[in-house]
């Protein structure tokens, strides 16, 4: 498929980004713990708490 | 700048384009202090209000905080990894699941809560600074008419000031505001649980329903609804992050906690006080001095917030390409120009329907961060294409029909409904089982799985969105 013509400057962003060694990492295994606390178990233990 | 050129930016963090990594410079305590900055205003007495209405301290603070925690943990899945990821914002993130030209309903949206938030904000700025002239003694009761307007209108003129500087304006506003935020809020808090914690103990909330299931329920989905509004703010800060890990704490420590932390000043007020507005009590509890150091906070608090939140609109309205072609002064003046009309013309009319800004909130949201979460992490496998975000014709990978993908639009539609059957946000009556499930997040789970199904049976069988 042909590409459509693009801003010179956006053009070089976007074929930097489509390196993945240009691109921003995902959450590590320490992230999704840290969400899974925070947005997970601490909710459900602060609804116990508070209904205690 | 050539014909082929459709946007015009002065610094590139002034752009909707996305950032490359190497500009991508802030880091975690940057991003946790912006973030802060942005989630700690006014907004956060009004939802502690609405919580008192049903609920004591206890239960209010811990319904209201585990509802705040859930409501940050979907906007950050439905964004921090995109955003961080390709650099781009939270209107460059749904273009994937809404199309190339599907994604102008985000920025409706965007825009919508946008503007009424900052109108919130700025109209409590200038009602917090009409009461801090009275104060002092520079006008006299009764000025509000002229004050008021006066004040917003000025407002607007600093925001605008500091927003020509984009992304670093910001950054400076937010260092100097930081201590303002933190140090009076939980000093606030403080005052109010040790003078007033007797009244606070023996006040029963005015509106309880009788059910204390049905009212703690209620409580947990204001919370969730109310963060789920960060939604419009939170890519356009994340984005200068260099990835997803450096994003998280900040995002729902910085951005999530504080909302029901500093909302304990709206909850804990009305039970005791019967007002939210430290503005009408700080005074007379804690003297002069302190009324002054409240309003000051107050209007501190709101106008950094105002200033993200008229970033985070200017860099949506960006994706526009009749907007794209302005320049950054132009595009923060349309970003600007509805916050100030709304303040100076409409500004009662306004701050007395806050309950059904609230309901837009989270009608609109639940739905669609539940639509990105499942197209970026089940769907993509977390991966989209960076190009098609900017591409704009038929056959490109997020054309879908016409521009528009159906799975995201029957998705949004009957989550809206879903919602609605659950819990008429503007009268609070409710169907089963929104007792045990609230409304917002079954309407984010049945929202879903429609778009997972469709996209599924209809959309990859179509070949279209690039999957």
């Amino acid at each position: 498929m042909a590409h459509e013509q693009l801003p010179a400057e956006l053009e070089r962003r976007i074929s930097e980004l489509e390196n993945p060694a240009n691109q921003g990492e995902g959450f590590t295994g320490a992230d999704w713990v840290w969400l899974a606390l925070l947005g997970v178990v601490g909710p459900i233990l602060l609804l116990i708490w508070g209904w205690m | 700048m050539s014909d082929q050129v459709t946007q015009s930016y002065d610094t590139v963090d002034e752009s909707a384009w996305p950032l490359l990594k190497s500009e991508r410079s802030w880091g975690q305590l940057e991003l946790w202090i912006v973030l802060l900055v942005a989630a700690s205003a006014t907004w956060c007495y009004i939802i502690g209000e609405y919580v008192g209405y049903y609920l004591n301290l206890k239960m209010g603070f811990a319904s209201m905080t585990a509802g705040s925690m859930i409501g940050m943990l979907l906007v950050t899945l439905a964004v921090v990894p995109m955003a961080t990821r390709y650099g781009i914002d939270s209107i460059s993130s749904s273009k994937p699941q809404f199309g190339n030209r599907g994604w102008v309903i985000t920025v409706f949206l965007q825009y919508a809560s946008i503007i009424g938030w900052n109108s919130l904000l700025l109209i409590f700025f200038g009602k917090s600074m009409n009461q801090f002239l009275v104060l002092l003694g520079i006008v006299s009761e009764g000025s509000e008419a002229l004050v008021i307007p006066l004040a917003t209108a000025v407002a607007c003129v600093i925001v605008f000031l500091i927003l020509l500087k984009g992304a670093t304006g910001i950054e400076r506003i937010s260092k100097v505001l930081f201590l303002f935020i933190v140090g009076v809020g939980l000093w606030m808090v403080y005052m109010l649980l040790t003078r007033e914690g007797a009244a606070i103990e023996a006040a029963k909330p005015a509106y309880a329903s009788g059910s204390l299931l049905w009212d703690y329920t209620t409580g947990l989905e204001i919370g969730i609804v109310s963060l789920l509004s960060w939604w419009p703010y939170i890519g356009a800060m994340v984005r200068v992050a260099p990835n997803a890990h450096t994003a998280t704490l900040p995002s729902m420590l910085g951005m999530g906690l504080p909302v029901p932390i500093l909302s304990v000043i709206g909850l804990a007020a009305i039970l005791a006080l019967e007002t939210s507005d430290p503005a009408a009590w700080l005074v007379e509890l804690g003297g002069p001095f302190n009324g002054a150091v409240a309003l000051i906070f107050v209007m501190a608090a709101n106008f950094g917030t105002a200033v993200i939140g008229v970033y985070a609109s200017a860099i949506g309205l960006k994706h526009i390409p009749a907007m794209g072609r302005l320049s950054w002064k132009v595009t923060v003046l349309l970003a600007l120009a509805p916050v100030a009309i709304v303040c100076i013309v409409i500004q009662d009319w306004f701050f007395n329907n806050f309950g059904t800004f609230l309901a837009f909130i989270g009608v609109t949201f639940a739905p669609l961060v539940a639509i990105q979460i499942v197209d970026y992490f089940i769907l993509r496998k977390q991966q989209i294409s960076v190009r098609a975000l900017y591409e704009r014709s038929a056959d490109s990978a997020y054309g879908y029909w016409g521009g528009f993908n159906i799975a995201a639009l029957a998705a949004m539609v009957v989550g809206f409904f879903v919602y609605i059957y659950l819990l008429d946000p503007l009268t609070y009556v409710s169907r089963a089982p929104y007792e045990y499930v609230t409304a917002s997040l079954p309407t984010a789970v049945i929202a879903g799985i429609v778009y997972l199904v469709l996209t599924k049976v209809v959309v990859q069988p179509a070949r279209k969105g690039g999957y």
